[in-house]
């Protein structure tokens, strides 16, 4: 990993937690104590630490840092992600795209194809697909939230005018997968519109990042065996590898880039 | 039926290794009765035999002969029980004579210890003439041909008198007229009351001699037929595959390149006969085939073990000359064996060096090997494939199953092949390794390269194949594109082929592969 990459997570996790000790940072980073030492020093120098005997704890006034201010530090596990979910794409296919960094990067991945419907409320999707003639576009609609340079369109109008439409293949990103409770959602809305879209859809396909596996979300979604496929990275536990191959759901896994 | 059962176990249990266990909870063998034995390869057919004849204790479970419950520590203890065993490979002193096998290791000594070559050569032929086999009890093995050999060994296992004869594949590499010559032994076997336990992937011969068959799938019995008019290879065949089974396979849609690499017609002395198949970039080729079915052979030559005999192989339309693997892994091929910690890793060496050892020429330095180097390339693929090991110098022979198949994967890919032949690769791994190694098949073809699976689990083979061949006595039997895959279909081409039967050459001598 990158050390840029590596600066991020180590934010990202501290935003969460507030401290952590090296060991724990060591072995989730998978990088040598000094490493995480010299990280350390790094941060403590910019102001965002303080380190402690074995560890850190976030400097105070940073409390208030928003998760969405800093940059996303699994985003080439996410492109990973599209890279698989775009091959599952095929010609003359009906697909979903939902939101999130993800399905921008799986819309990236297939917007030279032709001979596909592809329905998303995804706005910052939508703009990448717009150039080719060869694509047919459909956007339920909604009301516009943006977040920063993320645009989306939610709420109810999405949901009635999806009843209508026949979808093949559903992508849609979820926060957290757990063995016993399944997939969960942060949104009421997220799930509702979901669960419409998979009573119909011939094939459903979950897409999460490996550090979702094992957390949960407020909102829950559906049990393991509600999606066909699920794509992460190769790094999810084995615990999961196991459980999906028993509960009918094909795992597909991306693997580290070195 | 338990009263007059000569041999029956219960409840048996073995482990072996750590993801394969035998068992069976009632399997009995009568007097005068031919009891078939069947199930793919790794079902746990061999191991059960082992079991009833001493080779390997169980677990778990009882074995009862004649009612009275017995333990064995050894194939002395079952024989002296009536409990005899011809195993797979052919187990003969070549520069002995025939009546000297038969004999060995039991030598009957006349007067003042003087052993008593008349006597053992006359009773020698008397044995031979009474199974009606037609070879000479003072002829030396090695002159033999395979199926005489195979006779030799049914007299030697008949002169310890057996009650229970087990025998292990005794028809394979035989061509159909040989084996219809051990029927009526194997009938005057019966005839005096022996009880007979016959492994066969030759269905035909197991329906036809047979009077009941138990079918094995994944370590324990599947079905138990009992053989009448109306029992067909088809259904046995299905029963075999156990296709009730659901697994799932991470495939993607595949998009195919032009062809890589081509085969034309090669044959070779580990039976190939005129085989010809294609794989293109971004395919997995599916092989389907028994045991013997010349599946490793095509492996083998491939990688440049076997020199061909006739045909040739040719990589981007570039003809390939494999004298040995090094011309093979210098054309991009690499071969993951069916076993591989005794063909493909070295067990007392750490991680590092058994990544780099294909390609020592990418860590050599001046002076030796740049041992730093060789690490940081460890360390990569250690993070890559996911490969769980307590440190990067840890003996490779002390990681799971799944890990050590991991670090195979990553020697070749540290090689650079863009032919990867995977021969079992998952058999005995845990799930989860499975599914990275599924995965990482299909990653791997994403890039352009081609893989060649060969395995005995059809839905393995359905689930990840662009492509399947079927291969039968060293012959491609049938071809199957995805979409038109079908268990039963594939396991037909895969198991039996009516036209391939006859004239296969006598006396090759049948190493198992």
């Amino acid at each position: 990993m990158f050390a840029e990459n590596r600066i991020k997570k180590i934010k990202e996790i501290l935003l969460e937690y507030r401290h952590i000790d090296c060991q724990t940072l060591s072995s989730l980073l998978s990088v040598s104590m000094n490493t995480v030492r010299r990280d350390l020093d790094k941060l403590e120098n910019e102001n965002f630490l303080k380190k402690t005997h074995g560890g850190a704890v976030l400097v105070e006034e940073n409390f208030e840092v928003q998760l969405n201010d800093i940059e996303d530090p699994f985003k080439e596990e996410k492109r990973q992600i599209a890279e698989i979910a775009a091959g599952m794409v095929e010609d003359h296919d009906i697909i979903y795209l939902g939101q999130g960094f993800i399905c921008l990067e799986i819309a990236k991945r297939i917007k030279e194809r032709s001979a596909l419907t592809v329905v998303t409320n995804n706005i910052n999707a939508l703009v990448e697909l717009a150039g080719n003639s060869q694509i047919r576009v459909i956007v339920p609609g909604g009301e516009l939230q943006a977040e920063g340079n993320v645009l989306e369109l939610k709420g109810r109008y999405s949901l009635n005018n999806l009843k209508k439409m026949l979808i093949r293949k559903v992508f849609v990103p979820v926060s957290g997968v757990t063995v016993d409770l399944g997939y969960t959602c942060d949104t009421e809305e997220e799930v509702e519109l979901y669960q419409e879209l998979c009573g119909k859809a011939e094939e459903i396909v979950f897409l999460a990042d490996y550090t979702r596996f094992g957390e949960r979300s407020l909102c829950h979604l559906g049990p393991v065996a509600m999606a066909d496929k699920v794509i992460t990275n190769a790094q999810v536990p084995n615990t999961f590898k196991e459980f999906f191959d028993t509960s009918g759901v094909t795992l597909f896994t991306a693997f580290p880039e070195t | 039926m338990d009263g007059k059962a000569l041999l029956s176990v219960k409840r048996l249990q073995k482990r072996f290794g750590e993801f394969f266990s035998l068992e069976v909870d009632d399997f009995s063998v009568f007097p005068g009765k031919i009891h078939g034995l069947v199930g793919v390869n790794g079902a746990g057919k061999s191991l059960l035999l082992n079991i009833l004849s001493g080779l390997v204790s169980p677990d778990d479970g009882e074995i009862t002969v004649n009612g009275e419950p017995q333990q064995f520590s050894t194939p002395l203890d079952a024989q002296s029980k009536g409990i005899v065993c011809i195993h797979q490979n052919i187990n003969l002193v070549e520069d002995l004579t025939v009546a000297e096998n038969i004999y060995l290791g039991n030598l009957p000594e006349g007067f003042l210890g003087k052993i008593d070559w008349k006597f053992i050569n006359e009773s020698a032929q008397t044995l031979l003439d009474t199974l009606k086999f037609p070879i000479s009890a003072t002829a030396k093995v090695a002159k033999l041909n395979l199926a005489s050999r195979r006779m030799v060994e049914i007299a030697r296992a008949f002169r310890k008198e057996p009650k229970v004869l087990l025998m292990d594949e005794p028809l394979a590499l035989l061509s159909i007229s040989d084996a219809q010559m051990f029927f009526p032994a194997l009938s005057w076997l019966c005839e005096h009351g022996v009880g007979i336990v016959y492994v066969s992937h030759n269905l035909e011969s197991v329906i036809e001699w047979c009077d009941a068959i138990t079918v094995l799938c994944k370590g324990k019995i599947s079905n138990r037929v009992d053989v009448s008019t109306n029992t067909d290879i088809r259904s046995l065949v299905m029963m075999m595959s156990g296709v009730n089974y659901k697994h799932n396979y991470p495939k993607l849609p595949s998009t195919l390149g032009r062809t890589l690499l081509e085969v034309k017609g090669i044959c070779s002395r580990r039976s190939l006969d005129n085989v010809s198949f294609h794989v293109r970039k971004g395919e997995i080729l599916g092989i389907a085939g028994m045991l013997n079915s010349g599946r490793t052979a095509i492996a083998r030559a491939l990688f440049g073990l076997d020199r061909i005999t006739d045909g040739q192989i040719s990589m981007n339309d570039t003809r390939l000359d494999l004298k040995n693997p090094d011309d093979a892994i210098a054309a991009g091929i690499g071969y993951l064996p069916e076993n591989r910690m005794d063909r493909g890793l070295i067990g007392n060496l750490s991680v590092p060096p058994n990544i780099t050892i294909t390609s020592l020429e990418d860590v050599r330095n001046l002076t030796g090997l740049d041992l730093r180097r060789e690490e940081v390339y460890a360390r990569n693929y250690v993070k890559k494939l996911v490969i769980d090991t307590p440190f990067l110098h840890a003996n490779v022979g002390v990681l799971s199953a799944g890990n050590q198949q991991k670090i195979h994967l990553a020697k070749w890919l540290f090689a650079g092949c863009n032919v990867l032949i995977l021969e079992e690769p998952t058999q005995s791994i845990d799930l989860a390794s499975k599914n990275d190694i599924y995965n990482y098949m299909g990653s791997f073809v994403q890039s352009g390269a081609s893989i060649i699976l060969i395995s005995s689990d059809l839905q393995e083979l359905m689930g990840l194949s662009d492509r399947i061949l079927t291969l039968c006595r060293g012959k491609v039997t049938k071809e199957f594109h995805r979409g038109e895959f079908n268990a039963e279909d594939i396991m037909w081409h895969a198991t039996l082929n009516n036209e391939n039967r006859e004239g296969k050459d006598e006396g090759k001598e049948g190493t198992t592969i």
